[in-house]
């Protein structure tokens, strides 16, 4: 896999803001990749103006294997072209179109909060899971690992 | 340049044909006999050939190759032309070779179609090594400057042109095309477009924007110092106020009934700081939270529905086709299956993996999905891990408010008890206390301590603590503008820089460009006396009294009256003309050989040796002038070849030069002796004097 992979996002004001200011991210890979997850989620993607002068590699995900498997499954299901699942350069792309989305909420909600946003992070987080939605999920994710499994077995 | 030997194969009308030259110093003259149409003009066509590709002044000179050959090939068949030139050319042997294939494409083609061509310069040097340049055609050029060409080897019936008023242009070329002008001409130019090219570097490379990050930067700067001030005003206050505080809790504890109670209280404060910790650490847990795993809810449906679509393949038979190899590998040395199964070596299970191992590479897509789910158990625990561990931090972060809150509370009980027992400051030692130092202008009673710490506290928790972390965040804010400010202005400044390089640049150019200027004007006027003499020398040995040659101040060839001191239109049927053509081109010769051998320290003149190739040079001049002029050009150059009819040869022209001859060729052209009746000319040695043989 190719690690040499990178891309261009846009880095509006609020990463700063999160943090620099409010400390609640560690670093702003976290911040960009946790602003994608929530563009992809409230449906918000920038399919112009989503480049800008900061620049997102591949490399930083190397050890972050679930930041991968998030990158690859929200690109495919936005592209439909299982090539996403394989193309490093098509998942930064795509993240970078709904990190400039989700940024866009992100600024809407915690750009003018004094102090730290981390409460309102939380309950933001909070309110799009219900843990009866998370049981349900999660049987689901079993069956289907379950699935894989028992065919990988059964086929030898 | 001094010639050895002319080749020629099947070069126009010559077949197979050598010429060699007399390069004897006395017998410099070689002479060429050739009736009309017998080949003359075509052996001073092969000399720009094989030098330049060029043919001049010829019928049909598309038909290169001789016209027999063309006849006789089949078509298909090619016929090679070539012509060999050797020269001396400052102590080194040249040869140069010109060559073409020319393939016959149908049956009464007499021109061909060339398929195959080379051109070589081989330059022998005195000890025998042999050079090749690798540009020939620029090395030619060096040696015989291609402007001058046609001077050198000249038609008779073109010269005569020269000194006329519609080609003055041509002399004033050759002038200063000879002496080195165009050199200086171009640097000239070439000075100025440089000067024009650093005054735009100049234009884009413009102050004003140093000048306003400077600007800017020192107005940033300034903020940030005026909250470094502040800061120091507050940390001191902060400092200040702590160390009252200090001191009045030091009193307190030298009063009998409020001893206790402060004791309490600075016991209750403490577990009060360790908790709010606690609190700051559990904030900061979930900060870590939020940024390591905070995207797995967002990140969950695309992760599910990818799950999702990668089972409804898997049901289809289209994944897993095979495994990649690298993957089972690892699984097996991980002693772990994906679905968590151990993979004990020579274990069933273990055989099960290792028998996915395929001879064919996997494609990715296997191995993408593959890798994806066996992601889904971790993402599943990682993201109720998540919730679980933000539920139990904020539960106890609760807990700890609330117990902070307690103790919030417990303080102020003791503050309230201390303040209503309005008890008499006698016992206070408050002689080592300045209640100047302390803000206060009366103690009365401990009450009043009291109320003065609480105020104290006060301000410190609810001002200057927060104006300090406020005032430290401005100043970390404005270091970092100044960071970015002082990168762009050291991008600025090297921009500056070069701004500062292209001026002085600019200006080197201007100086150099004035002098050179300067030095051309000087430089320029010596070279038309220089010529003006050399010229009028030749012509009035040549010419017929009372007329004389000049070269004008704009360089052009004119014959004056010689009484009147003006200039004259001789007609065109004048010798006069040819006379001064002849003399002029002569002259140059003569004066690039002089700075040639006198070795003159000159940057744009070296000189040379060239010689002169004549056809029928002769032919509008009456006997006299011809004899003159036969008398005077073996003088001027080193090498003369002349290519003449016996007509023009015989009388004045064989009287005068004959004692200058070294070789003669007679030119034998059979209209039709080549094959199958073709034209041809032979070329004879009719005699070489014994000088020139030896």
């Amino acid at each position: 896999m190719s690690t040499k992979a990178r891309q261009t996002y846009k880095q509006s004001e609020i990463y700063e803001t999160l943090v620099d200011e409010h400390d609640i991210f560690d670093n702003y890979i976290d911040c960009f990749v946790f602003a994608a997850t929530v563009g992809y989620h409230e449906g918000r993607i920038e399919t112009e103006n989503y480049e800008g002068d900061a620049e997102m590699l591949w490399m930083h995900f190397s050890s972050h294997d679930l930041y991968r498997a998030a990158a690859a499954s929200i690109a495919y299901q936005h592209t439909k072209n299982p090539e996403a699942l394989t193309n490093p350069e098509l998942q930064l792309k795509v993240l970078a179109k709904f990190a400039a989305g989700g940024a866009e909420i992100l600024e809407e909600k915690f750009g003018d909060v004094k102090g730290t946003s981390r409460e309102g992070i939380l309950n933001y987080i909070k309110s799009h899971s219900s843990e009866e939605e998370r049981g349900r999920e999660n049987e689901m994710l079993k069956e289907i690992a379950r699935s894989f499994d028992d065919q990988m077995f059964q086929s030898s | 340049m001094k010639l050895e030997r002319l080749s020629l194969r099947n070069f126009r009308q010559f077949r197979d044909a050598d010429i060699e030259f007399s390069r004897n110093q006395n017998k410099n003259v070689t002479v060429i006999h050739g009736q009309n149409g017998s080949g003359k003009t075509t052996i001073l066509n092969a000399f720009l050939w094989v030098l330049f590709e060029e043919l001049q002044s010829i019928k049909k000179p598309e038909r290169i190759a001789t016209q027999g050959e063309m006849v006789a090939a089949d078509v298909g068949d090619t016929v090679t032309v070539e012509v060999e030139l050797i020269f001396d050319h400052e102590g080194s042997r040249h040869e140069v070779r010109r060559r073409k294939s020319l393939q016959k494409q149908s049956s009464d083609d007499l021109e061909g179609m060339e398929v195959d061509g080379s051109f070589v310069v081989e330059k022998i040097t005195e000890d025998g090594n042999v050079d090749e340049p690798t540009n020939p055609e620029s090395y030619v050029r060096q040696i015989v400057p291609d402007d001058l060409a046609e001077l050198f080897f000249f038609d008779g019936e073109y010269i005569s042109d020269l000194s006329g008023v519609d080609n003055q242009d041509e002399i004033q070329d050759a002038i200063r095309q000879m002496m080195g002008l165009t050199l200086m001409e171009r640097s000239i130019k070439h000075l100025d477009w440089v000067e024009g090219q650093f005054r735009d570097e100049l234009k884009d490379l413009g102050s004003e924007e140093l000048q306003s990050l400077i600007q800017e930067r020192d107005e940033v700067e300034s903020e940030k110092e005026a909250r470094e001030r502040e800061l120091k005003d507050k940390t001191r206050e902060r400092d200040r106020l702590q160390e009252e505080i200090g001191t009045i809790n030091e009193l307190l504890t030298q009063v009998g009934e409020t001893r206790e109670l402060q004791e309490d209280r600075e016991e209750l404060e403490s577990d009060r700081d360790e908790l709010e910790d606690d609190v700051d650490e559990i904030n900061d847990d979930l900060d870590s939270l939020i940024s390591d795993k905070g995207f797995l809810t967002f990140a969950m449906p695309a992760i599910k529905e990818t799950a999702a679509s990668l089972d409804d393949l898997r049901e289809q038979g289209k994944i897993p086709s095979r495994l990649d190899n690298e993957f089972i590998d690892e699984l097996v040395e991980q002693g772990e299956c994906i679905c968590g199964r151990p993979l004990d070596e020579e274990s069933p299970e273990c055989e099960a993996v290792l028998s996915h191992k395929s001879d064919v590479t996997s494609d990715g897509l296997d191995q993408a999905s593959i890798r994806l789910i066996d992601k889904l158990d971790r993402i599943r625990s990682e993201r109720d891990g998540f919730f679980e561990k933000v539920d139990r931090l904020l539960k106890r972060r609760s807990n700890l408010d609330e117990d902070i809150e307690e103790l919030s509370g417990q303080i102020d009980d003791i503050s309230t008890k201390i303040q209503d027992l309005g008890q008499g400051v006698d016992d206070l030692d408050t002689d080592e206390v300045s209640l100047d130092e302390l803000d206060l202008d009366a103690v009365e009673s401990v009450s009043d301590l009291e109320a003065a710490r609480n105020a104290k506290d006060d301000k410190l928790s609810n001002e200057i603590k927060p104006d300090i972390t406020l005032l430290e965040k401005e100043i970390e804010e404005y270091k970092d503008d100044i960071s970015e400010l002082e990168d762009k202005i050291d991008e600025a400044e090297d921009e500056q820089q070069e701004a500062d390089l292209a001026r002085k640049r600019m200006q080197v150019a201007k100086a150099v460009r004035e002098e050179l200027e300067l030095y051309y004007e000087q430089f320029q006027q010596s070279i038309r006396e220089r010529a003006d003499e050399k010229i009028d020398q030749t012509f009035e040995k040549v010419a017929t009294k009372g007329y004389e040659a000049v070269i004008t101040d704009d360089f052009e060839l004119r014959i004056h009256d010689r009484q009147h001191g003006t200039p004259i239109e001789v007609d065109k049927s004048r010798g006069e003309r040819q006379i001064a053509s002849l003399s002029f081109i002569g002259s140059l010769v003569d004066i690039a050989r002089e700075q040639y051998e006198a070795d003159r320290d000159t940057d744009y003149f070296d000189g040379g040796i060239y010689p002169i190739v004549m056809d029928s040079p002769f032919g509008a001049l009456d006997n006299e002038h011809r004899g003159e002029v036969s008398e005077v050009l073996p003088m001027l150059a080193d090498q003369v070849i002349v290519l003449v009819t016996d007509s023009q040869w015989e009388g004045p022209v064989e009287e005068r030069m004959g004692p200058h001859v070294g070789v003669h060729y007679d030119l034998d052209f059979d209209e039709n002796g080549g094959i199958e009746g073709s034209p041809i000319t032979d070329v004879t040695e009719v005699s070489r004097h014994k000088e020139v043989a030896d």
